[in-house]
């Protein structure tokens, strides 16, 4: 039995479905990352189960009990919000102890627990702050030591990383985790940032315009995803839209809308004729001058190997980004790890060959929305 | 170019300079006037005397007055903010059917004429053949604060973000518990701006009492607006500049110590 | 049964085993919203909509003036108002003494609004603050000070003899132009602070953005800046017609006995003569004006920012 079960689980605001028949499920004590665009539902999800929002319909399981109606201040969850929410008119020990003063704990104890959640969050020493003298990460983690402290059910993030500088997001990242599995506690933690989530989370419930598209293990929705916009979404990818055609030794060929046949690995078997979305990760594709011998001896006309031209080279330090043209219409985007930049073999404008082996090219039916933009 | 930029500056200011003479003159003439040795208006500056505020003492039934429009503007506003405030949690925490229809009747008191205020509420009073009384004075001044009071609460609480409340309900805190240990002192500063600008409101005005005073309670606009149709002199002058003062310290205060913004 | 189970059962059983009421309606807080506006709502039926419903039925009661049997109810008094040359002076001269300061208004406050606007310091300051002192003070005082000023042997008078522009005292008080110059000072404050808001939603790099396409200041205030603060214009127009409309202590002091409006004809109908029932029709014409205008402007405002 799961700890949380999301079940097919709506909310309509006049006349707008902000979740539409979504259903996820975490077990105890695992992180669970609702990902999706910003929009889709996310924040409306998760206000359904801290008990802010009554589902229109479906049902919100915790621990065995149905809590869909149960009003917020009974439900024991705790809760940061994109905002942080502090308190502006108590300090920050103030803010931390307000879950245990209503909960009629004595001042000793209280003061005890206060002090032993901010040194989890290592804020020690700025009990007497008010929430205006404290820079954004600070606050980030006095809002997660109030929400902690009353020792909830469950915890409930809503974007805890989205507002802190690169640094200190990672950091706090690693900090959520470790305070995560170190109390053991049930976590719905929601992103828009699908790094983020594949980094921090046990399972991951993508969604997409109020829906739960897929649902699974980060290894699952990365490498196996089941809808065109999980694989668009989850990783960086190249996508090339097109047509399926018939079936060729195990893989899927097709064509894209610019002319170019490819062939790919199918997710689920997909009818020749329709559209159909091809997704090769950045990093899985190769670039090379067109003369350089095969290193893996695949063949050189063989499927999935055009030429093209290098457009533009974006040094990321520990890569390197190509960005080519392949025929008329398409682009691709190579992501070439370097142990240095003396191994930037190519400039901008030369001929290259691209290739990608068909393992690493999916195809998926084209379920598509046409604005979805490809990067 | 410098040159034509400060041209078009002494433009504005002076431009600046007329309007304020004409929309602070006529407050300014009645305060110098208060001053002033002379008998009655109109009259050139004779002589410089605090002679006229002290005569004060001698019309009590001006403090009588006094007395009354500070206690229908303390009530006034009392019942303004018990109703009001609510009304300002609502309309800047929740979405329903109707909100504009509902906040512009809230608002209506605001534009309604003040005088056909008043007479409608000596109808209810004569339809009910109640005499017209003191509560029936206090109701129609309280109706006509509350747009105030709301709209100070409304933009004490357009900066506080719902989710503030909600952490606290997610930290076990019901209703009455967020209401007093989380909105109530944050909103602090934007109730008592309300209250006191809502007092403000009450006791200057005048159309709202015009047909509900009794000779026992009579407000302060009132009874200067009696003692102006017979005569004009530096006493009154005296007077309204007493109110002037009062007025302008209690919206200073809202708006340096309170840091309200009422006007914006 | 783990532990963090066992919490929340308990949480759930806490109100006496019972299980809790759920919520009529879909959203958290549509009750709530519903019981925090009900007082407001029964308060303003009970003394708002009420009385002025007992005011709107009163107006179909026949004045005594026109000598109608015991038990009356029509419309008597709406048609001897609209064929008497007297209330139909007054009411002219009512929606005239509007038009001009509405207009007044305007011209005054756009400048100034504007003059606030570009050098930022005024506007942020206490400049706007002070200059809304007259309407913090009440209308009572400044019309003291009109008063004081406008008098035939006062200050005004004797500048205009003294700039030669007239040689002897001339009568300003009792006259419209009195009660419309008080009523422009007393409502520019109000339509200074409209426009001023509307112009600083003017967002500054519209106006740099039509400078760097080489707009002239003349230009970038006619296509950017007067367009997109004319919503505030408007409701300062609204503002400035309902404050005009409902003025009653100017036109009772200013316009002397002769020059009645709406608002002091009501008060002559009640303190004159008790006449409850024509008062009371008085009223409803006015709300009509009043409300008309109001309503027919803001709905004007409404589809303009709805256009945009
Ligand atoms: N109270 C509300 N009333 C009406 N519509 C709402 C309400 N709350 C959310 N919505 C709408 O529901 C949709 C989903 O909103 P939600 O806040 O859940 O998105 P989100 O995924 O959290 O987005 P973000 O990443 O930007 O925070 C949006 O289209 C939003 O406009
Ligand atoms: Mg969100």
């Amino acid at each position: 039995m799961n700890w949380l079960e999301f079940r097919n689980v709506s909310k309509q605001f006049s006349g707008h479905l902000a979740v539409d028949d979504a259903s996820f499920s975490a077990q105890e004590g695992e992180i669970i990352c609702l990902v999706g665009p910003s929009g889709c539902g996310k924040t409306t999800a998760l206000r359904m189960i801290a008990g802010f929002e009554t589902p229109t319909s479906g049902e919100i399981w915790l621990g065995g009990h149905e809590v869909s109606t149960l009003p917020a201040h009974k439900r024991n969850i705790g809760i940061t919000f994109q905002n942080y929410a502090l308190f502006p008119h108590m300090t920050v020990a103030a803010n931390v102890g307000f879950g245990l003063r209503m909960r009629k704990f004595g001042r000793e104890e209280s003061r005890a627990k206060v002090a032993a959640a901010l040194a989890m969050v290592r804020l020690d020493g700025l009990d007497a702050r008010y929430p205006s003298q404290l820079s954004g990460g600070q606050q980030q983690r006095v809002a997660l030591a109030r929400a902690i402290v009353i020792e909830p059910v469950m915890l409930l993030l809503d974007e805890p990383l989205s507002n802190l500088d690169a640094m200190l997001r990672e950091e706090m990242r690693v900090e959520i985790k470790e305070i995560q599995s170190r109390l053991k506690i049930t976590t719905v933690f929601v992103t828009h940032d699908q790094e983020e989530a594949l980094t921090i989370s046990d399972r991951i419930a993508v969604m997409q315009a109020g829906q739960v598209v897929q649902e699974g293990t980060p290894v699952e929705v990365f490498e196996r995803p089941q809808h065109s916009f999980v694989a668009s979404f989850i990783g960086q990818s190249n996508l090339l839209r097109g047509v399926a055609a018939a079936e060729v030794d195990g893989h899927v060929g097709m064509r894209t809308h610019s002319g170019i046949d490819l062939h790919g690995r199918p997710i689920k078997p997909i009818e020749p004729g329709t559209p159909a979305l091809a997704v090769i990760r950045h990093s899985r594709v190769r670039v090379e001058k067109p003369d350089s011998p095969d290193s893996d001896g695949s063949d050189k006309a063989g499927p999935n190997v055009f030429s093209g031209r290098v457009e533009l080279i974006n040094y990321l330090g520990d890569s390197v980004q190509y960005v080519c043209s392949l025929g008329d219409a398409e682009r691709i985007i190579a992501t070439v790890a370097i142990a240095n930049a003396a191994d930037i073999a190519l400039a901008a404008g030369d001929d290259v060959r691209i290739s990608w082996p068909a393992g690493d090219c999916l195809v998926v039916a084209d379920a598509s929305m046409p604005d979805q933009d490809d990067d | 170019m410098s040159a034509r930029i400060s041209l078009g500056s002494a433009g504005a200011i002076a431009w600046l300079v007329l309007i304020y003479l004409f929309v602070l003159g006529p407050a300014a003439v009645v305060i110098i006037g208060s001053f002033n040795t002379a008998t009655s208006f109109p009259s050139d500056f004779e002589g410089f005397t605090f002679g006229w505020y002290a005569q004060l003492g001698e019309h009590p039934e001006f403090l009588d007055a006094l007395f009354v429009s500070i206690q229908i503007g303390a009530i006034a506003a009392f019942v303004g903010s018990v109703i009001g405030i609510p009304v300002a949690l609502a309309l800047a925490r929740y979405d329903f059917r109707f909100k504009g229809m509902i906040t512009a009747f809230i608002m209506a008191p605001l534009i309604l004429p003040q005088i056909v205020l008043g007479m409608a509420m000596l109808q209810l009073l004569t339809a009910l053949q109640l005499p017209a009384t003191f509560l029936g004075l206090a109701l129609i001044h309280a109706v006509f604060v509350m747009p105030y009071v709301v709209r100070a609460m409304l933009s004490c609480l357009t900066g506080l973000s719902p989710s503030v409340s909600e952490a606290a309900a997610s930290l076990g805190a019901n209703a009455w518990q967020r209401f007093l240990l989380i909105t109530l002192p944050i909103t602090r500063a934007g109730i008592m701006a309300g209250f006191i600008f809502a007092f403000i409101m009450s006791f200057i005005n005048l159309p709202l009492s015009l047909f509900l005073t009794t000779p026992t309670s009579t407000t302060l606009p009132i009874r200067m607006f009696a003692y102006m149709e017979s005569q004009i002199d530096p006493f009154i002058a005296a007077v309204g500049s007493l109110t002037v003062i009062a007025v302008i310290a209690g919206s200073f205060f809202i708006e340096k110590i309170l840091k309200v913004r009422l006007l914006a | 049964m783990t532990e963090s189970t066992a919490k929340l059962a308990s949480a759930i059983s806490k109100p006496s085993g019972r299980r809790w009421r759920r919520r009529r309606s879909g959203t958290w807080g549509t009750g709530q919203a519903r019981l925090l506006l009900l007082p407001a709502l029964a308060f303003l039926t009970l003394f708002l909509v009420l009385p002025l419903g007992i005011t709107l039925y009163n107006s179909f009661l026949a004045s005594p003036v026109l000598a109608k049997p015991d038990g009356y109810f029509g419309a008597a008094n709406y048609v001897y108002i609209s064929g008497t040359g007297i209330y139909i002076d007054i009411i002219i001269r009512t929606l005239r003494i509007c038009a001009f300061v509405v207009i007044f208004t305007i011209l005054f406050s756009y400048p100034t609004a504007f003059i606030f606007r570009r050098y930022a310091r005024l506007g942020s300051g206490s400049a706007i603050l002070i200059l809304s002192f007259p309407m913090l003070a009440g209308p009572l005082v400044v019309v003291l000070g009109w008063m004081i000023l406008l008098a035939d042997g006062g200050p005004v008078n004797s500048w205009l003899m003294w700039l030669g522009i007239t040689s002897s005292p001339i009568e300003i008080l009792r006259s419209e132009a009195a009660i419309i110059i008080a009523l422009v000072q007393f409502t520019l404050p109000f339509a200074v602070l409209n426009i001023f808001n509307a112009l600083s939603q003017v967002e500054h790099h519209l106006i740099e953005a039509a400078r760097s396409l080489g707009a002239s200041p003349l230009r970038r205030f006619w296509h950017v800046i007067l367009p997109l603060s004319l919503p505030g214009v408007l409701s300062a127009a609204v503002i400035t017609f309902s404050l005009a409309i409902s003025s009653f202590i100017a036109p009772a002091y200013l316009g002397g006995g002769t020059k009645l409006v709406m608002t002091t004809l009501i008060s002559e109908t009640i303190l004159g003569s008790y006449d409850l029932a024509m008062a009371s029709t008085i009223a409803v014409v006015l709300l009509v004006f009043s409300l008309t205008v109001v309503i027919a402007m803001n709905s004007a405002l409404t589809r303009h920012a709805a256009r945009r």
